[in-house]
């Protein structure tokens, strides 16, 4: 899978906890939670979406590091290919 | 032969529009069926039948606004009259439905508790913890065997009567009625009905307020070292760990769990603890996680994620939305330090939880830098005085300083 692919999954799944969220705005670096007003349940069930569709773990010591499209899209690299 | 009526879905609701039948004369129902829809202050919500029979007459006509508890609706239950005749003591799953629909029915939680305590009067030798947790889990004493001397019934004999009556059907499953609250239609309306139960709450409760900071690190380092060991699906989150922690200080200071009705405070048997979530489109629903002291963190965590869910989704139960004996809100991750929040009528106290944050903190004889939340109390005082607050608080306190006892 491209950095696109995961992007694409990463937005279907915020879209899903913040559907009026124009995710196009989001920059890469941006605190997700903060910005698009998520709380730390919506947060949970978007990681829950994301494992799920892409087959992998989140361990809790990077759960909390997973804030930004550009974290969890570098996690999802990592962690699809090892 | 069966009445339908309309149900209450809450304190405020007077009565509401019954907007489509999906049913006709003669049609076969049973439990569990959509028979039509209503649009109340909680938006477009589906009603579910909760007996088997015919449905012989449409009393109430599509458009038309129904008072709560008037008749929608007639049903021939061939099945109910077969029951009827049946002895009392039937199975043990059946006594817990049966137990359900009379407090379901009870129009006023008076009522309903008064058949419960009817229930147990054949007064069976049972501990008063069994007693208690024998009303919470709606068990009839006097089917229990119990394993004490002389067949004292002990909470470990309830539990396990109850576990075997239940089944596989969780609580939830047993409801006669699910509600399904459209989230196009929500907000105005919701809106309403909080300003109106708001301001009722302001203008006759005499809040008083109370706080207290938390040093939050053991529960943190807890819920850290636990989560290690799960998936992200099995995740414990802080308002987990916040809803048994209140829910446990609850059964030491009960005068905080029950309601103010009729110039006199009614604590409540069963602890349900509702948890304000706020959804997207604006407002807040406040479902009820129902016997929270009785659950385990694990059952908590799993009601919890279905429960917020569903109350985004709009899915929420009649049941869970109209049963809390207690509310707490929590500002999460982002919120402000503190909230003072007003009581949900006729609660007589709610627990706010402020975010946790990074202060410096006596520890033994240093400072040091601890994770601290900011718990307040709001109550009723009429119904307790921050004495019986400040007990509380304490309990609270010791609570989440033994998250591992939780």
């Amino acid at each position: 899978m491209s950095n696109t692919d995961y992007l694409k999954v990463i937005k279907k799944h915020l879209h899903r906890v913040a559907p009026e969220a124009d995710l196009d705005k989001v920059k890469p670096t941006d605190d997700l939670g903060a910005i698009l007003d998520i709380d730390s349940m919506d947060f949970y069930n978007m990681m829950v979406g994301i494992s799920e569709e892409m087959h992998v773990d989140i361990p809790e010591d990077e759960y909390g590091k997973l804030r930004s499209l550009k974290a969890i899209k570098d996690f999802l690299g990592n962690a699809v290919s090892g | 032969m069966g009445e339908f009526k309309m149900p209450s879905l809450g304190s405020q609701m007077i009565d509401a529009k019954l907007t489509q039948w999906f049913v006709e004369p003669g049609d076969i129902v049973k439990k569990g069926d959509i028979i039509g829809e209503i649009d109340t202050e909680k938006g477009l919500i589906d009603i579910e039948v909760f007996e088997e029979g015919t449905i012989t007459e449409l009393c109430a006509k599509e458009g038309e606004t129904i008072a709560v508890g008037s008749v929608m609706a007639v049903i021939d239950g061939q099945k109910e009259n077969k029951e009827k005749t049946k002895p009392k003591a039937e199975t043990k799953a059946k006594e817990v439905t049966t137990t359900k629909k009379a407090k379901k029915n009870g129009e006023q939680k008076g009522k309903a508790e008064a058949k419960v305590k009817e229930r147990g009067s054949a007064r069976p030798k049972a501990s008063p913890l069994a007693r208690r947790v024998a009303e919470d889990l709606q068990v009839d004493l006097s089917k229990v065997e119990g394993s004490g001397p002389e067949g004292t019934i002990h909470k470990k004999d309830v539990e396990a009567f109850a576990q075997e009556a239940k089944g596989e059907e969780t609580f939830e499953k047993e409801i006669e009625m699910a509600e399904h609250i459209s989230a196009e239609e929500a907000p105005k309306n919701m809106r309403q009905a909080i300003a109106k139960a708001m301001s009722q709450s302001n203008s006759e409760i005499p809040h008083y307020y109370l706080e207290s900071e938390i040093d939050m690190k053991v529960a943190l380092d807890w819920l850290e070292s636990a989560n290690g060991k799960r998936s992200v699906k099995e995740r414990i989150l802080p308002p987990m760990l916040l809803i048994k922690a209140v829910a446990n200080a609850l059964t030491e200071v009960p005068e905080l769990n029950g309601f103010w009705t009729d110039e006199a405070v009614h604590i409540e048997e069963g602890i349900h603890i509702g948890f304000a979530i706020s959804l997207r489109q604006g407002g807040l629903v406040i479902p009820a996680i129902m016997n929270a002291d009785m659950k385990s963190l694990e059952q908590i965590r799993g009601e919890f994620v279905d429960m917020i869910m569903r109350a985004r989704d709009g899915h929420l139960k009649s049941r869970e939305i109209s049963s809390a004996t207690i509310t707490i809100t929590s500002l999460g991750e982002r919120g402000a330090e503190k909230v003072y929040g007003v009581i949900y009528p006729p609660q007589v106290a709610l627990v706010g939880f402020g975010r946790i944050s990074h202060k410096p903190w006596a520890v033994e004889e240093t400072i040091g830098i601890r994770p601290v939340m900011t718990a307040t109390l709001s109550g009723d005082h009429r119904a307790t005085d921050g004495h019986t607050g400040s007990r509380f608080m304490e309990k609270l306190n010791e609570q989440l300083q033994h998250p591992e006892d939780l």
